[in-house]
């Protein structure tokens, strides 16, 4: 659903040009339009959303565009499967968070110190 | 030893009394005596239950402000997940509370390593990262937190691990110490418990982890060709910060007396950071002034009418106006505004100005 949104988010991290941050300002409009249908307009649940939005981006370590949108799928689907199961589906909205740690944790495995502080 | 600490923390602007002239060190100690018994012994008896309410919130606030700030300010290591550390302290104690009668300290205490023990386990592999991947894994593993707590609730006096009981229909209080019971003098337990907070961090400072720590911020590789275990002492101030939230989280939890996981969401620990920033994470009165920005300043707009959601704005704007011009924040900002205002003033008066931007 947030798809657009989180299409945005990777460009205007990966090069913080003007074009980027419009991209984010579409998408994230037309993710707001669809999204409308789905959850309550209030301020806590949509903020909400943009971390969740966010981990799809960083299981695509905010590198790619195609592995964002796969990622934002898996992510999806994960939490609609785990719904049925009953002893898992009051803890299906960690899904995002869950994937994008353990995501994460196993791409940044080998890696030495790097000279900049900003770098990750 | 001292020799040390002043070459590596010369670029960090809280300036040790170590190094200042005696007489200045003890204006300085004892204007903070003054202070400290101001807000111990007169606050209380001026303010309303409504304000000191909002105060012991400040005094439980600037424990997770000051742990942050050794995170951000000392080592580098930015976490947006401070809130949700908080809030496993508070279910900690709360659990405690509700099965033991231990007494209060030692709960806190105990709350206090419990967190630690599970903010190391988070941050251990947290450590593989820095900058904003850090700062990005902190925030997801705080919302997983807050969805588990969601979950499970906050314990209520029920039986089980979890402690909660969803058919009571009588949920008793989280007990406080026989010593503070009213509230005003549990705002005088959380405020001695925040100075003990801040002596231990003082002492961290003025010993080997603080240097390290000034070490690994300035350059990790460097710190690491020096000797320094940067791994070892990066853990070393997670637990630390850890420790501190934990036990904020257990003091929240006798402040407030009825826990929500509602109280407890991970963009408050966003807003948190971008408090911290704005107040200043390099110096120990940073963390009181954000601690008081996040905290009193709510109390005292809800109170003249004023929508506290504005504050959001005002820390957004804070927070740049923080990183674009004034990196050390308020806490550094302010003095020395108020010095420069002065000299302004003075200049009228005599001919000779004083020299410009010099602080204290």
């Amino acid at each position: 659903m947030f798809k657009f949104l989180l299409l945005a988010f990777r460009n205007v991290f990966r090069n913080r040009r003007r074009t980027a941050m419009t991209l984010l300002m579409v998408g994230g409009g037309v993710a707001g339009l669809l999204l409308a249908d789905l959850v309550g307009l209030d301020a806590a649940t949509l903020t909400f959303l943009v971390i969740s939005s966010l981990a799809a981006a960083l299981m695509a370590r905010l590198r790619s565009i195609t592995l964002t949108f796969v990622a934002a799928i898996v992510i999806g689907l994960v939490h609609d499967l785990v719904t049925p199961i009953q002893s898992l589906t009051s803890y299906r909205d960690m899904t995002p968070f869950v994937l994008a740690a353990l995501a994460l944790l196993a791409l940044s495995r080998h890696q030495g110190i790097s000279l900049s502080r900003e770098e990750a | 030893m001292a020799l040390d600490t002043a070459r590596i923390t010369a670029s960090a602007p809280k300036r040790s009394p170590l190094h200042m002239p005696p007489a200045r060190a003890l204006t300085r100690i004892g204007i903070l005596a003054v202070l400290l018994l101001f807000v111990l012994l007169a606050l209380p008896q001026v303010l309303s239950l409504y304000y000191i309410d909002a105060m012991t919130q400040a005094a439980v606030y600037s424990m997770v402000t000051l742990g942050l700030g050794v995170l951000v300010g000392r080592v580098g290591l930015y976490s947006l997940g401070q809130v949700a550390v908080m809030a496993v302290g508070a279910w900690a104690a709360a659990r405690l509370l509700f099965a033991t009668a231990q007494p209060f300290p030692l709960v806190l205490l105990e709350a206090g390593l419990i967190t630690m023990v599970a903010g190391t386990l988070l941050g251990l592999p947290a450590l593989r990262m820095r900058g904003l991947y850090l700062a990005l894994i902190t925030l997801m593993l705080a919302g997983a937190i807050s969805v588990v707590l969601a979950t499970t609730n906050f314990p209520n006096g029920g039986h089980g691990f979890l402690g909660y009981d969803s058919a009571s229909a009588h949920v008793p209080a989280i007990r406080r110490p026989g010593v503070a019971a009213s509230d005003p003098a549990y705002f005088r337990y959380s405020v001695i418990i925040a100075i003990a907070m801040f002596l231990l961090v003082l002492v961290h400072l003025r010993t080997r982890p603080g240097r390290a720590w000034a070490a690994i911020r300035q350059s990790e590789s460097a710190a690491l060709a020096a000797g320094v275990n940067t791994t070892f002492y990066k853990l070393w101030a997670f637990a630390l910060a850890s420790f501190m939230t934990g036990v904020a989280g257990g003091v929240m939890a006798g402040a407030v007396r009825y826990l929500y996981s509602i109280t407890f969401q991970p963009q408050d620990s966003i807003t948190l950071l971008a408090v911290v920033l704005m107040a200043g994470a390099y110096s120990l009165w940073g963390a009181v002034l954000a601690a008081l920005l996040v905290q009193l300043l709510p109390a005292l707009l809800n109170n003249w009418g004023v929508p506290a959601d504005w504050l959001t704005i005002l820390f957004g704007l804070g927070v740049l106006q923080a990183l674009t011009t004034a990196p050390r924040g308020l806490a550094d900002q302010v003095p020395k505004d108020l010095a420069r205002l002065a000299g302004l003033l003075r200049r009228p008066a005599r001919q000779s100005a004083p020299p410009e931007g010099s602080s204290r």
